[in-house]
């Protein structure tokens, strides 16, 4: 065997060490995605119709409030993960919403909170944003999860992890 | 130079009783050395007296024939493991042949040891459920959109949208029943009308000549590509596929008619 059967070789193993180590989602069959595309559905449509209410809003309060109602859904998805034990499905959603609140909402509540003077309408807007997001986003990270496989699993465990640590970035609403 | 060396050495010399001027001072100097040497011009003074059988031209013809015929047992002059100076290195003996064998043997063993390490780690873990990458393309679009402050850059963003939606269609529109393929049918709809259509007609009509071009030529390179690529799919789709496939190529074929006179803005 040659030198270069050698290094033929070495290049076959490391391609097949890197492909072992990809994600599920890489080589799914049609059927597979199909039946994603079949859970998913009403969430795309629901996703689509938020994505048009974001592009409408004009101003950083609007898109706070519009990226607030998207998180709305996606916990309600969340939930009903939580609900049927699907600990992925949970993890998966859990993600997502990290994703929203770390870059559409909490960049929108921030030069929101900034640009209102404390007291105006718009402040007290912001404020009832600012709350409700914490409130729901503490809901979904702070109540213990049920022993079996949602405790079990990675996945959710540190969906959760990174949404609390997204969530305590967030701040404390003001009150007064 | 040690005696084992030495005497290794003395082996390997053709004419044990005039070895190198090195080998010659140290058994000058050893007893023991002095003896193996004596030993060995002993034992090749005997090899030189054994008798030998007659020899004939014919003998000769047949044992080179023999040697021929069968091909010599050894093929290879057989590798010392010491070096001249009689150090022993075991690697020797591993010849570059041998390289490959030895890396994918190794090869085997880590990815052994990657699965088992994995499998034990995981152990308490049922297999993970795949993710849904329409899914979160969707929702890193959110995300975009609400940091967007224009509508070149949401435009964009609604171009790639569809884009996405075009590209899973691709992907099942031969296994898809058609619920769900008027389901993608309805994202791409809604995608080019309410994000690319509906944000090109917010551009000031001021932009600079070079952007709107620009921003334009992307979206009008997506949705033509969308028009060519399920026209083609349709060709050979199911009946009940062909049917939301042609209402895409229509809707990306209008989307285009209506985009192509705002590139020029005013």
């Amino acid at each position: 065997m040659t030198f270069r059967n050698l290094l033929t070789l070495l290049f076959a193993g490391t391609v097949s060490l890197w492909a072992s180590a990809q994600s599920g989602t890489v080589g799914l069959s049609a059927a597979d995605r199909l039946q994603l595309l079949k859970t998913n559905r009403d969430l795309l449509d629901d996703l689509l119709d938020q994505g048009t209410r974001v592009a409408d809003a004009n101003t950083p309060i609007d898109r706070a409030a519009e990226c607030q109602r998207t998180t709305d859904r996606l916990a309600r998805e969340y939930r009903t993960a939580l609900d049927r034990s699907d600990a992925d499905r949970a993890g998966e959603i859990g993600d997502h919403l990290d994703k929203i609140v770390s870059e559409g909402f909490a960049p929108n509540l921030e030069i929101a909170l900034r640009d209102s003077k404390p007291g105006s309408p718009d402040y007290k807007r912001v404020q009832a944003i600012h709350r409700d997001a914490v409130q729901s986003l503490d809901g979904l990270t702070a109540t213990p999860l049920p022993d079996g496989p949602l405790t079990k699993s990675k996945r959710l465990r540190q969906a959760r992890e990174k949404l609390a640590a997204t969530t305590a970035k967030l701040g404390k609403p003001d009150d007064r | 130079m040690k005696c084992e060396a030495v005497q290794n050495r003395l082996l390997a010399t053709p004419d044990a009783l005039h070895p190198s001027a090195e080998l010659a001072a140290h058994v000058a100097g050893c007893v023991a050395c002095l003896a193996l040497r004596a030993r060995v011009a002993e034992l090749d003074h005997y090899l030189a007296h054994l008798p030998t059988a007659p020899s004939s031209d014919a003998r000769k013809a047949a044992f080179l024939e023999s040697v021929q015929d069968e091909g010599p047992i050894i093929k290879s002059k057989p590798r010392t493991l010491r070096t001249p100076s009689g150090t022993f290195r075991p690697w020797r003996a591993v010849r570059r042949e041998h390289y490959a064998g030895l890396a994918a043997a190794l090869l085997v063993a880590l990815a052994g040891l990657a699965y088992f390490t994995r499998n034990k780690a995981q152990t308490p873990e049922i297999a993970e459920k795949p993710r849904y990458e329409l899914l979160k393309k969707e929702v890193r679009h959110v995300a975009k959109l609400a940091t967007s402050d224009s509508a070149p850059q949401r435009m964009t963003v609604w171009a790639e949208w569809a884009s996405d939606v075009k590209s899973e269609t691709k992907d099942l529109y031969k296994v898809a029943a058609s619920d769900e393929l008027l389901a993608l049918g309805r994202l791409f709809e809604r995608a080019v009308k309410d994000g690319i259509l509906k944000q090109a007609n917010m551009l000031d009509k001021h932009m600079p000549a070079g952007e709107r071009q620009a921003l334009f030529q992307d979206a009008l390179a997506r949705l033509t590509e969308v028009v060519n690529d399920t026209t083609l799919w349709a060709q050979n789709a199911p009946p009940d596929a062909q049917k939301t496939l042609n209402k895409m190529a229509a809707t990306a074929r209008a989307a285009v008619s209506e985009l192509q006179p705002l590139v020029k803005g005013v």
